[in-house]
């Protein structure tokens, strides 16, 4: 690095030298910022166990690619999120940059030792790109507040952002100032580069004392931004610039997975109080996420409830619970309760779970966790709920699933089938788990009649449980009531343990995750298959013909379990193709499929707004076909209803992709 | 104020299947096990006394095998303070005038300011327990209690009762008495976790059978036997066909209707909050409602 002639650290300042001046700045910016710090750390300290050190290659993996890379920010949002990259590498580059600025404050000679010869050379040059690189994406960023207005930033601290946009252009300015000024003044140590070249052609002629008084002005003035803004992070959205990277680092793997009520007491019978009363009931990982929110609205922008009108938006709960956790007397058990409190109840019960919010977050917040622990707690402590998922709760436990069919009627579907049950499972190869939807409703058990054809057809030996399998307890865990889900877990898990590493096949991807994902929890783990992913096995193998022949246009519908949860979006594809589809993409497909609206319990629960299979069925209807495929018994069941509730939509069908392949293989619809 | 609530088990819910079609017994590998809803109103009204009066007890009594101990455990989670079980393995063997005896001689060794009983059972449905116990005891009876209010010295209640088209009986009684509950008395609330697991500290007290002698005379406990649980038999459906004397558009309207005559009195229209608004002002005007 270049040695100017005039140098902070060596003038005098307010009659003090330079360099005390400097060091006492940074010393007490550094400070105040260490004890506002220690608020927000506080919080997290207090907050419950969460194990995040698992799979430390897949960790540092997404730390690299949604970390430093930013996959995410561009995806669906190309402006907002090139602007973001800029600044966010520009940050990167200019880390040693504002080492180097703090260093001259402190000592006239300082000098970062790589920094001299050839990489220093480089480094000046690639970091007076980013400075105006970041300069003209805060001009771009400004513009996009200003006057573009994204309906995604209502409610998010607008003024804070300006501030800090302002600030970071600053920052670069005053930098180029004072290198620019300092290239003026000593020819020798070069031509400057873009932004302080700039600055040296515009300055070049003016007197010294001029110059030395511009060149002091701008680095301090250049410090003081930079502690002002270090000292704006704890009290603000930009927080998120020291967790982000943890809080992506330390995210959940297995999406499917809800967090149990807490990680150190996975059975509900050993704990004294389930759920979120107070922030100090939340894990340290969720504490990390309220302080990465970086109050984007990706997550609003793409949440099904907000889009029908219900009250909850997930940045909203991410920023109230924030919010209310670092202002005033906040987090302690004193103020108001947070669920149904600090959040309302509204808020709490108008999720489906459907798990957009966190596919899109871009710091890998964890929003439905949040809603399950309050509803938790609303359920379990305080029985509070909305009334109409009461007889789905009493059923199930009652008689095993919550239509309250009974365990006796579970196997009626199948009389005219020859299927064998429990009773002789010896040479089965695999298990169909019918789930509640197969055994019980009129239409699906359609859907479960199909499947069955198809394994016939393949030659598979397979057996289902009868009258031994219950519901999967899904909608109960996704509606908060924990002890009824382990209630349910277990009894099936007794029943799954007999058949020790039997494959299950599943229809219903609900029962998928929660086989898969959840009952590991208590200590079961089993080999999972959803349907479309087993036939798609049969059919590579060979043992499965599906004719192709005609080609025609149908459409796929998402499901979120499945889908966003599982990460299966091409097996139900590709089975269609291979059965002669070529399936025509609804609008909001794949990870940002549009839930149907019947996830996180809402099969019981009464919708307010707008209704989501209607909407849902506005983009099957845009595609213009004749049969949208699903491979969920929630989504077929509910797109099937929002079909009927209009009239224009008399020709379409829906059909679970088994029906497609046993009826339509081959054959146009 | 001390009250006790006499529970049972519902196990036999044909609607659900599980019944042998040559027996026309349930298949017990098919049982459920629940609480009669009518008794579940009870205990929420017992819990809901207690609580408004904010002293007293609520303890629960039921007579069965080993196995509906966890309906106890469901009263106890809701919030009763005890639980008896007098165990009676062979409940088949005896019928309500055999229970309300157990339960006569029981009750004649405890103390208590009321006791409440559901109306009847939702499987077998005799409806007969709560004032044979009464009658054994020497108690006042009130029947289908729709609203229970208990004075404040805690010697008399206001009972109203269900009577038929909405009608309904006012009754003043003495405590102790007899009540038994109507589902519509109140919405049972649902146990919360800690009150779930609050019942493993809530110690279950298991009474044997034959009851000591309470000082009564024995009665030989005596038997009704079920000679045949006969299906339901599908009614023949009514077709109706228009009256001949009819003029041919009057036939025509008739048919139209689907041979149904509409009823006198006007008919609400309009969203859900607008119907929801007209049946209210009708049930006022009827004074159905306060």
């Amino acid at each position: 690095m270049t040695l100017h002639s005039v140098q902070p650290a060596a003038e005098k300042l307010l009659g003090m030298p330079g360099s005390l001046f400097g060091t006492t700045l940074i010393i007490a910016g550094v400070a105040l910022f260490l004890v506002n710090l220690s608020r927000r750390l506080l919080l997290l300290f207090r907050s419950q166990y969460d194990p995040r050190f698992s799979s430390l290659g897949k960790r540092f993996l997404a730390l690299l690619t949604d970390g430093f890379l930013q996959k995410k920010l561009p995806r669906f949002y190309p402006v907002a999120g090139a602007l973001h990259i800029i600044i966010f590498w520009g940050f990167l580059v200019l880390v040693l940059r504002t080492v180097e600025l703090a260093g001259v404050g402190m000592k006239p000679d300082f000098a970062l030792p790589f920094l001299e010869g050839g990489f220093g050379a480089i480094y000046t040059l690639v970091r007076e790109i980013f400075s105006l690189l970041v300069l003209l994406a805060c001009g771009g960023a400004f513009y996009r507040r200003a006057v573009v207005k994204p309906e995604r930033y209502k409610g998010s601290h607008q003024g804070e952002a300006y501030l800090v946009l302002l600030l970071i252009a600053f920052l670069m300015l005053s930098d180029m100032t004072f290198e620019g000024s300092g290239l003026v003044l000593d020819r020798s140590a070069g031509t400057g580069h873009l932004g302080s070249r700039a600055v040296m052609l515009l300055m070049s002629g003016w007197s010294s004392e001029t110059l030395i008084s511009i060149r002091l002005a701008s680095y301090w003035s250049h410090m003081a931004g930079l502690i002002l803004f270090l000292n704006l992070l704890p009290f603000s959205k930009h927080f998120h610039v020291l967790t982000a990277l943890p809080n992506v680092f330390f995210r959940k793997l297995t999406r499917g997975e809800a967090k149990p009520p807490r990680w150190d007491v996975p059975a509900v019978e050993k704990l004294q109080t389930v759920g979120v009363k107070s922030l100090n009931d939340l894990s340290w990982k969720q504490i990390l996420d309220l302080y990465s929110c970086t109050e984007c609205g990706r997550c609003t922008d793409n949440c099904p409830a907000h889009a029908a009108g219900r009250r909850l938006s997930p940045k909203m709960v991410t920023m109230k619970l924030r919010d209310y956790g670092v202002g005033g007397k906040g987090g302690t058990d004193g103020g108001l309760p947070v669920s149904g409190g600090v959040i309302t109840d509204e808020e709490i019960w108008g999720c489906t779970t459907c798990g957009s919010c966190e596919e899109q977050c871009p710091v890998a917040v964890e929003h439905v966790d949040k809603i399950i622990d309050m509803r938790r707690y609303l359920v379990g402590m305080e029985s509070r709920f909305p009334c109409e998922i009461e007889n789905a709760y009493r059923n199930a436990e009652i008689y095993g699933d919550p239509q309250g069919m009974g365990r006796a009627r579970r196997r009626e579907w199948a009389s005219g089938l020859k299927l064998t049950e429990l009773e002789n499972p010896g040479n089965a190869e695999i298990l169909y788990w019918v789930g509640c939807a197969g055994a019980f409703d009129e239409r699906y058990r359609e859907v479960a009649t199909a499947f069955v054809s198809l394994l016939q057809k393949a030659g598979v030996a397979f057996s289902i449980l009868g009258s031994e399998e219950g519901c999967c307890g899904d909608f109960a865990r996704r509606t908060g009531n924990e002890y009824l889900f382990q209630f349910l877990a277990r009894k099936n898990i007794e029943v799954l343990q007999r058949f020790n590493g039997k494959k299950v096949v599943t229809t219903c991807p609900h029962c998928f995750n929660a086989l898969k994902n959840e009952y590991r929890q208590l200590g079961c783990t089993v080999e999972v298959n959803h349907h479309s992913e087993y036939l798609l096995e049969l059919a590579g193998e060979g043992r499965l013909q599906i004719p192709g022949g005609a080609t025609f246009s149908i459409s796929y519908h998402d499901s979120c379990y499945l889908g966003r949860y599982n990460g299966i979006y091409e097996a139900p594809r590709n089975l269609l193709q291979l059965g002669g589809a070529k399936v025509v993409e609804l609008d909001r497909n794949r990870e940002r499929g549009f839930c149907c609206g019947a996830g996180g319990g809402y099969l019981w629960l009464e919708e307010q707004g707008k209704r989501l299979n209607e909407m849902r069925v506005d983009n099957v209807v845009a595609a213009n076909l004749e049969v949208v495929a699903t491979a969920c018994p929630f989504c077929l069941l509910m797109l099937q209803d929002g079909i009927k509730a209009r009239e224009e939509t008399a020709g379409l069908r829906v059909l679970d992709i088994a029906e497609f392949i046993a009826e339509k293989g081959g054959a146009a619809p | 104020m001390n009250i006790i609530v006499c529970v049972t088990e519902v196990s036999r819910i044909c609607g659900h299947g599980g019944v042998n079609d040559v027996t026309g017994e349930l298949d017990p590998k098919y049982r459920v096990q629940m609480l009669n809803p009518y008794d579940e109103a009870a205990v929420e009204e017992a819990l809901r006394i207690r609580e408004n009066r904010g002293i007293g007890s609520v303890t629960v009594v039921i007579v069965g095998p080993a196995r509906t101990e966890r309906v106890l455990h469901w009263c106890l989670s809701m919030g009763a303070d005890s639980a008896f079980h007098i165990i009676n393995e062979n409940m088949e063997d005896t019928d309500a005038w055999g229970t309300s005896q157990v339960l006569a001689r029981f009750l004649s060794t405890r103390e208590y300011d009321l006791l409440l009983f559901g109306r009847h059972t939702i499987d077998y449905g005799s409806g007969q327990v709560g004032t044979f116990v009464a009658e054994l005891l020497g108690l006042p009876v009130v029947t289908s209690a729709v609203r229970i209010e208990v004075a404040a010295d805690g010697k008399k209640a206001t009972i109203h009762s269900a009577l038929e088209r909405g009608n309904r009986l006012v009754v003043e009684t003495l405590l102790p008495a007899v009540l038994t509950a109507d589902k519509v008395l109140n919405r049972p609330r649902y146990p919360t976790l800690p009150a779930r697991l609050a019942v493993r500290n809530k110690p279950i007290q298991r009474v044997a059978l034959p009851l000591p002698d309470s000082g009564a005379e024995t009665v030989e406990l005596p038997r009704t036997d079920i000679v045949k649980v006969a299906p339901a038999k599908l009614r023949p459906k009514k077709i109706l066909s228009p009256d001949s004397n009819l003029s041919p558009s009057e036939k025509l309207k008739f048919m139209m209707r689907g041979g149904i005559t509409e009823k006198k009195g006007g008919s609400v229209g309009g969203t859900p909050a607008q119907l929801a608004a007209g049946i209210i002002d009708f049930l006022r005007e009827r004074k159905l409602l306060d």
